[in-house]
């Protein structure tokens, strides 16, 4: 009997080594542990032996059965694991090929620009304003201190509209100061992004543009407070170290005005052919609420003062993704707008 | 504005680098748009004498000549025909770079080596047309740079003047502004003559109009001789580009540079009764402008006339028949003040812009029209010859009033944000030619169209201590209470994000469009430009469709085939007379959202696709109980695919198929799907609450229904007819498919939908749904169907 036990152990180490696929598998285990297997029958010879024989017989045959077994079993996991391997191996993608994109539009770049603008604002206490693009000459005009006939308005070419009220295309985005200051009693901080149309077109003037108006009324506000705010966005909008330049400029709904310059962010100041060789960027223009502006608002202004300033969306986006030409923002051709 | 810095240092004894000169007045005054430097473009041009010409040995047309230039020699090839030996040129050396824009490099002519060129007036950009070579016939000493010979050496700043500093526009108002920046004093410029024969000429000054003529100064000058002004007057007009023309003319246009005063000369015999009239125009009434233009006049405008005739378009042109010509001896010379808005009205109305109109559209100084006046007499006293043959006429009501303002300091700090003290505002506004007295401050003269307010006087002090000088605070960050519309900014946010998850690239238009665009696309009365750039930008768009199909029009020309777009825009037109703009957001579709489009043209898209983001955008948005209808606002829209969905009366989307005549119009060959959205409308709906409704996790049972019913009824019947039933289980109605078979004949379809339902409280038995699901087909056979 023990000689028996030792050939089927051998016979079945030497078998399940050579075994490669399941069938061969599955014959070892019905050779063995099938109905007629060997060592079947050698089990259910066990009720012709004595008593001691089963007991010394009884679990050695037990364990033969059970060690075989498991070496089937860990066999025939061995070779499912190497036919999914080469299954998977053969359902191999090649990386390299283009793949099937799922598309994800893209926001303009004067949208990302506007949205980043707000959020620096945002951070500084500012709320977000709208006002109407067709406009009459009051609140695009006369309430920001723009006399008739007087050279200030030349600086705007206006677009004017056939209407009884001889409407107009709103020249920047300071009429929504007005809505606003009508509307609102101060204090009165807010951000006002928008289009705005002049009647100039040429290579670095388009018709159509975008400007981001702001606007901070309150008690004591200064001069010193706007040159913070305007810094604290330039250096969140371009560079942490970006520096202001302010210089004397005149708009009539502020007093005094100003321009602003930001440090060339394409050669931080050494100079180039961007700033001209001068090192400094104009992009907005600022200053203190004119009394009158106030006035006309019904707001005191020995009471309150404010600050105010505007921007040129296409301009910042200029700068940020350097786009070099004002058409591209509105052809919206296909490679341009996923760009962004 | 051009300021030669050799005319500055004239009235300020300037000694800064001209760079510096003009970051100074950029900090403190004004834009500069450019430093001129003359010299630079004739650099490498020297005086040079030619010592001997060979004829050149390959060329008929050549010579070779040799020339010496102080202590250089040099030999140039030269195609001029007036060259001879001992002649003084212009030499043009390797490396110049001439005004008219000609590189001079050494090279070989015809094989003979050439070191420059000889120049021509027309090369060095003095004339604009030139006969041989330039022969400077007053030898000067030879290797001169030209530009030093020329006296082309002065640099110049061009100045951008904004429309408050009117006094700037002068070389006395830069001058002052430059002292006043560097702290320098101004010399004051010469006005005395000598008038000392018995004036013989009447002159009489009448003004009717005192409100558009503040003041008028004239005065007679006899037996002046016309002639070309002195060189050094014309080359100081040529630098600041002003055509020398004769001596009266230069005279005049040479004040109004160096003192900022419009002048105006003409002839005194043609001056009817030697009586100035200051008067409206009469209606009807023209003049022959020195332009050579027929001028049509009007009531509001101002003129100076004789007796009988217009003799000049007050501040504005002077007239054709008192103009002064050659053997003119008798002249009137006249300075005055006119009112800016009147002066600007006209100008405007007839088209007419001069260096004159300009500066009395800002506004001039009343005590310089005196000033003005008197230089001029002795400049044309001194170059013209002649006498003062009559009294000076000075007619005015009044001299404006002296503005005075007080100084309150700490206002002025409390504004700037600055501690500047009282002392140094005092020296900065007295350097400005303001006078403080007792914190009283007195505007100068010519300054008072401007400063009127304590909010100027403070725009003084601040660009003068410097802008830059201003220390950073920032203001507390308040939080104030947000406008009622703050929620409209966050769902256009939201749209925007929906489309480009969508795949929908967005596009930023004009709002201009054409009129002429297909007519089924202007849905509304549009607002028209009155002065559009182009006809094809003069309407404004009455919605975003025109925008979307242009842009896609323009990328399929441009061979992109596949694109989704939308805008977020406003739109524009006229009801009832009023003007109505609305912010919509259109969306524009070619192929199916979010799908590959490298490989395949053209993804399938299917209306009831469209129909599905239009119920996603609403539901993202937070609006639930939206109805859809037939469209019957977009006309250019495919008229059976095409849908509004709304609520009450509100519209708050339109989409559909684009109509195929829109898609053959603009020679698009595939597809289209347009979807516009009324967030306008939309917010009203809007509502952020959300509540918490228990769900149920008990297992659904789902019964099949199938049918074929008459084309004619609308899905939406079939469910209501469902409902009918009122089951308390039915969860959902699912449409599984439409099948359009002929089994029953054309006008009958066949719908296949599944019922689900589910018991919140416990999982539903066999035979409650057997039951519920009986009671479902008992209803529906109420409609005309077979099962089947």
């Amino acid at each position: 009997m023990h000689k028996q036990v030792e050939t089927i152990q051998n016979d079945f180490a030497s078998s399940i080594q050579k075994c490669l696929d399941l069938e061969t598998a599955d014959k070892i285990r019905v050779d063995l542990l099938g109905k007629k297997g060997t060592v079947t029958e050698l089990l259910k010879g066990m009720k012709d032996l004595s008593i001691e024989d089963k007991k010394i017989y009884g679990p050695l045959l037990n364990q033969l059965r059970d060690s075989i077994n498991s070496q089937i079993e860990a066999k025939i996991s061995q070779i499912n694991k190497e036919i999914m391997n080469k299954q998977l191996l053969s359902e191999k993608s090649d990386f390299s090929l283009p793949s099937q994109k799922t598309k994800t539009g893209t926001l303009h770049p004067i949208t990302q620009v506007i949205y980043e603008a707000e959020s620096i604002f945002k951070e500084l206490g500012f709320v977000v304003a709208e006002g109407p693009e067709v406009e009459t000459d009051f609140y695009n005009f006369e309430a920001l201190n723009f006399p008739h006939d007087h050279p200030s308005r030349d600086m705007h070419d206006t677009f004017y509209l056939d209407t009884k009220e001889n409407h107009l295309l709103r020249t920047h985005t300071s009429n929504v100061q007005i809505h606003v200051m009508k509307k609102m009693a101060p204090p009165v901080k807010v951000i006002m992004p928008g289009k705005v149309f002049r009647s100039d077109s040429d290579v670095s003037h388009s018709p159509v543009f975008h400007q981001i108006e702001g606007l901070y009324v309150d008690k004591n506000v200064s001069f010193a407070n706007l040159k913070a705010t305007l810094q604290y966005f330039t250096q969140r909008f371009f560079l942490k170290d970006t520096n202001i330049r302010l210089r004397p400029s005149y708009f009539p709904f502020t007093e005094p005005s100003v321009e602003v310059d930001v440090q060339c962010v394409i050669c931080g100041g050494k100079g180039c052919g961007v700033c001209k060789q001068t090192g400094w960027l104009e992009v907005l223009g600022a200053g203190m609420v004119d009394p009158n502006v106030l006035k006309n608002v019904n707001i005191d202004p020995e009471e309150y003062s404010g600050f105010a300033f505007g921007m040129g969306v296409e301009r910042l986006a200029m700068l940020k993704y350097g786009i070099d030409n004002i058409k591209l923002y509105y052809d919206n051709h296909a490679y341009f707008l996923e760009q962004f | 504005m051009l300021l030669p810095i050799n005319w500055l240092k004239e009235l300020v004894d300037i000694k800064e680098e001209v760079s510096h000169l003009a970051e100074r007045l950029i900090e403190h005054s004004c834009e500069i748009d450019e430093i001129i430097d003359q010299k630079k473009k004739f650099d490498k041009v020297v005086v040079g004498e030619i010592t001997k010409i060979d004829k050149h040995p390959d060329a008929d047309k050549l010579v070779v000549c040799q020339i010496t230039a102080g202590t250089n020699q040099y030999q140039i090839v030269t195609g001029a025909t007036n060259v001879f030996v001992g002649a003084v040129i212009p030499v043009a050396l390797d490396g110049a770079d001439l005004p008219n824009g000609v590189l001079i490099k050494n090279s070989k002519l015809r094989g003979v080596d050439s070191n420059g060129m000889l120049c021509s007036e027309m090369e060095l950009g003095l004339s604009d047309e030139a006969k041989g070579i330039m022969i400077l016939t007053d030898k000067p000493k030879l290797g001169t740079p030209i530009a030093e010979y020329l006296k082309m050496n002065d640099q110049l700043l061009d100045v951008s003047i904004t429309p408050n500093r009117g006094d700037l526009l002068s070389i006395r108002g830069l001058a002052r502004e430059i002292s006043a920046i560097f702290e320098l004093p101004v010399k004051e410029i010469d006005i005395s003559y000598t008038d000392k024969i018995k004036h013989d000429a009447p002159l009489e000054v009448i003004n009717e109009a005192t409100d558009l003529c503040a003041r008028y100064m004239g005065v007679v000058i006899k037996g002046i001789k016309i002639a070309p002004s002195p060189e050094w007057m014309q080359n100081k007009l040529s630098k600041v580009n002003i055509k020398p023309i004769n001596n009266i003319v230069d005279i005049t246009n040479y004040v109004l540079y160096e003192c900022g005063q419009p002048l105006h000369a003409f002839s005194y015999e043609k001056l009817a009764d030697s009586t100035i009239v200051v008067r409206r125009a009469k209606n009807g009434e023209t003049i022959q402008a020195l332009n050579d233009q027929k001028v049509e006049l009007t009531d509001k405008d101002l003129i100076i006339a004789d007796k009988k005739v217009p003799v000049a378009l007050a501040g504005i042109i002077g007239g054709m028949q008192s103009a002064i010509h050659d053997d003119t001896t008798d002249i009137v010379l006249e300075a005055a003040s006119f009112n800016p808005s009147n002066v600007r009205k006209s100008s405007f109305l007839k088209g007419i812009r001069t260096e004159a109109s300009q500066r009395f559209e800002k506004g001039v100084d009343f005590q310089n029209v005196e000033f003005s006046f008197k230089r001029a007499i002795k400049l044309i006293l001194e170059i013209c010859g002649g006498y003062v043959a009559s009294d000076i006429c000075d007619v005015f009501e009044k001299e404006p009033e002296v503005v005075e303002l007080k100084l309150r300091p700490e206002r002025v700090n409390s504004l700037l944000g600055t501690e500047i003290p009282k002392s140094d505002m005092i020296s900065i506004l007295t350097r400005l030619g303001f006078n403080v007295t007792n914190d009283l401050i007195t505007v100068p003269s010519w300054r008072q169209a401007e400063v009127n307010r304590e909010a100027d006087i403070i725009e003084e002090i601040g660009r003068i201590y410097g802008y830059n000088n201003i220390e950073l605070k920032l203001a507390p960050i308040t939080n104030f209470e947000q406008p009622k519309d703050l929620s409209f900014f966050d769902m256009n946010k939201k749209i925007r994000e929906f489309f480009t998850l969508q795949g929908n690239s967005e596009i930023v238009s004009y709002s201009m469009v054409s009129p002429d665009e297909h007519p089924a696309i202007m849905n509304k009365k549009p607002l028209v430009l009155k002065n559009p750039l182009t006809s094809y930008e003069s309407v404004l768009r009455t919605n975003l469709f025109v925008s979307l199909i242009k842009n896609y029009d323009y990328n399929n020309r441009h061979l992109v085939a596949d694109l989704n777009t939308f805008e977020v825009g406003k739109i524009y037109y006229s009801e009832n007379d009023k003007v109505v703009e609305e912010l919509h957001t259109g969306a524009l579709f070619s192929s199916s959202p979010n799908k590959a489009t490298t490989t395949k043209s053209q993804t399938n898209f299917s209306f009831l696709e469209l129909k599905g983001i239009c119920e996603e955008i609403l539901t993202y948005l937070g609006i639930k109980q939206t109805k859809f209808f037939q469209n019957d606002i977009f006309e250019f829209l495919h008229p059976g695919n095409s849908s509004k969905a709304s609520i009450g009366k509100d519209t708050l989307a339109v989409f559909g198929e684009v109509h195929p005549d829109i898609t053959k119009f603009y020679g698009i060959k595939n597809k289209l799907f347009f979807i516009e959205i009324m967030p306008e409308n939309i917010k009203k709906y809007i509502s952020d609450k959300k509540k918490y409704k228990k769900f149920s996790l008990y297992p659904t049972v789902r019964r099949d229904l199938s049918f074929w019913i008459d084309k004619n009824v609308s899905f939406e019947q079939i469910v209501q007819t469902i409902n009918k039933a009122k089951s308390p289980f039915l969860k959902d109605i699912v449409l599984v498919d439409i099948y359009d078979g002929k089994k029953y004949g054309d006008d009958k379809i066949n719908f296949a939908v599944q019922l689900i339902f589910q018991d919140p409280e416990k999982t539903l038995e066999e035979e409650t749904v057997n039951r519920e699901f009986s009671k479902i087909v008992e209803s529906v056979t109420k409609l005309d169907l077979i099962f089947g």
